[in-house]
């Protein structure tokens, strides 16, 4: 199969239908233009010929390596807003652009929503590397207690791996390490792992990785300053000491950790 | 010093990007009874008249019907950056790149003096560009009464 060019959604091929009237080309706004394609700019597509997405016996690739590098197809691609104005454009940026300025509110915070047995916690998402599958976690002889587990994999890196729900005191829903009792228990699975919500997340400060698993991944959240709320005596004692205060959403309450706490306490495991 | 580079008609030319506040998709104009030529009309900035400049006809006679890649340069009059602003009608609104003082000071360079001289012209591989001055083209466009007399206009 070819491999995808940029340009690919602007041409007709024989064996296709039409294209819908209404695809949008990114402006460099936000915004979408919406409007009829006007496809005989693109009459000669040569990167799907003898170009990248073609043949490759272009002359010119040798040269540029690939199609996007070439000066024809940047040419092709001014080309597409050389075209007339689609009806309703300049109507529709007259209004946009008379309306009152909106500025964004100060002091949004962005979070990633995860769930730690019935706790829905959120962290910074500036502290967050990645997300990913389980992966089994080896423990450490005469090291691991309950809240640091072990060491895990990530991508050939070895990193230590904490256990959020033993340090503050949360009854998991699928414990550490059920990755590596589902793989031992091989074909006779007690537990479908493709059913398994948990997952591992990378988190990072101060230049130290450390991973840790979650019952579930939400997703992210921002919310204003004013929203966060001081963490109710209701709340149990170990989470509300980890946690900046709370805020809530789709009537959940979500506790937003403190992360200096919760990486020194890291630390402290490790001694 | 980074430059935005755009076309009118067929010329080229560039504008400092520190005297640029942004650059918008072309509106409709309001055009006022017996506009001076030059003057593309006026649209509503977030509540502000604006004016805008039309460079082809003013400089060339020529207007410019408008593209998909029509754009609205919108300077400020001051290089602080606050109050009024007016608007360049410019096409192909893409590179953004940096010119060497040096070439502008030196022999690279060529200003014609005159009533219009709106800044030096310089070469490159892609042909002549002329360097707006934005500071010369407003006393220019005032002085041609494109720009609206305004409450507390600076002299």
């Amino acid at each position: 199969m070819n491999r995808p060019s940029p340009f690919d959604a602007f041409i007709p091929s024989p064996e296709d239908p039409p294209l819908a009237p209404d695809f949008t080309i990114a402006n460099g706004s936000d915004l979408p233009i919406l409007g009829e394609a006007n496809l005989t700019v693109l009459e000669h597509d040569c990167w799907n010929k003898i170009g990248v997405t073609g043949d490759r016996s272009c002359p010119e690739l040798l040269k540029h390596v690939h199609c996007r590098n070439c000066p024809v197809f940047t040419s092709a691609g001014q080309r597409l807003f050389e075209r007339d104005l689609p009806a309703g454009h300049l109507a529709e940026w007259t209004k946009r652009l008379a309306e009152p300025e909106i500025f964004a509110e100060r002091g949004i915070v962005s979070v990633l929503i995860f769930r730690v047995g019935e706790e829905w916690l959120a962290i910074d998402i500036e502290l967050l590397v990645e997300i990913g599958e389980l992966r089994p976690i080896h423990s450490i002889p005469g090291r691991s207690n309950e809240v640091l587990v072990g060491l895990v994999s990530i991508r050939g890196e070895l990193e230590l791996c904490i256990s959020v729900g033993g340090l503050l005191g949360i009854a998991m829903q699928y414990p550490p390490n059920i990755a590596k009792s589902t793989h031992e228990s091989g074909r006779h699975r007690s537990v479908d792992r493709d059913r398994i919500t948990a997952r591992l997340m990378v988190v990072s400060r101060a230049g130290r990785r450390w991973v840790f698993q979650v019952d579930e991944v939400e997703g992210v959240a921002r919310f204003t300053p004013a929203e966060l709320t001081n963490v109710l005596s209701t709340v149990s004692g170990a989470s509300a000491s980890f946690a900046k205060g709370i805020f809530w959403r789709d009537e959940r309450r979500i506790g937003f950790l403190n992360e200096v706490r919760l990486f020194e306490t890291f630390e402290r495991s490790l001694t | 010093m980074l430059w935005l580079i755009f076309h009118v008609g067929a010329e080229r030319f560039a504008v400092r990007s520190d005297r640029v506040d942004k650059v918008l998709p072309t509106v409709e104009l309001h055009r006022t009874v017996q506009s001076p030529n030059g003057l593309a009309g006026a649209f509503s900035y977030h509540g502000a008249v604006t004016p805008v400049i039309d460079l082809a006809h003013w400089l060339q006679g020529t207007s410019m019907s408008p593209r998909l890649s029509s754009r609205i340069i919108l300077i400020p009059l001051d290089a602080e950056h606050s109050g009024q602003k007016f608007g360049l009608l410019a096409e192909r609104v893409v590179e953004l790149r940096p010119i060497d003082q040096e070439i502008i000071n030196g022999t690279g360079a060529a200003t014609w003096p005159g009533t219009l001289a709106l800044g030096p012209v310089i070469a490159d591989e892609h042909g002549m560009l002329q360097l707006l001055d934005i500071d010369r083209l407003i006393t220019e466009a005032r002085r041609h009464e494109l720009l609206p007399i305004l409450v507390e206009q600076p002299v």
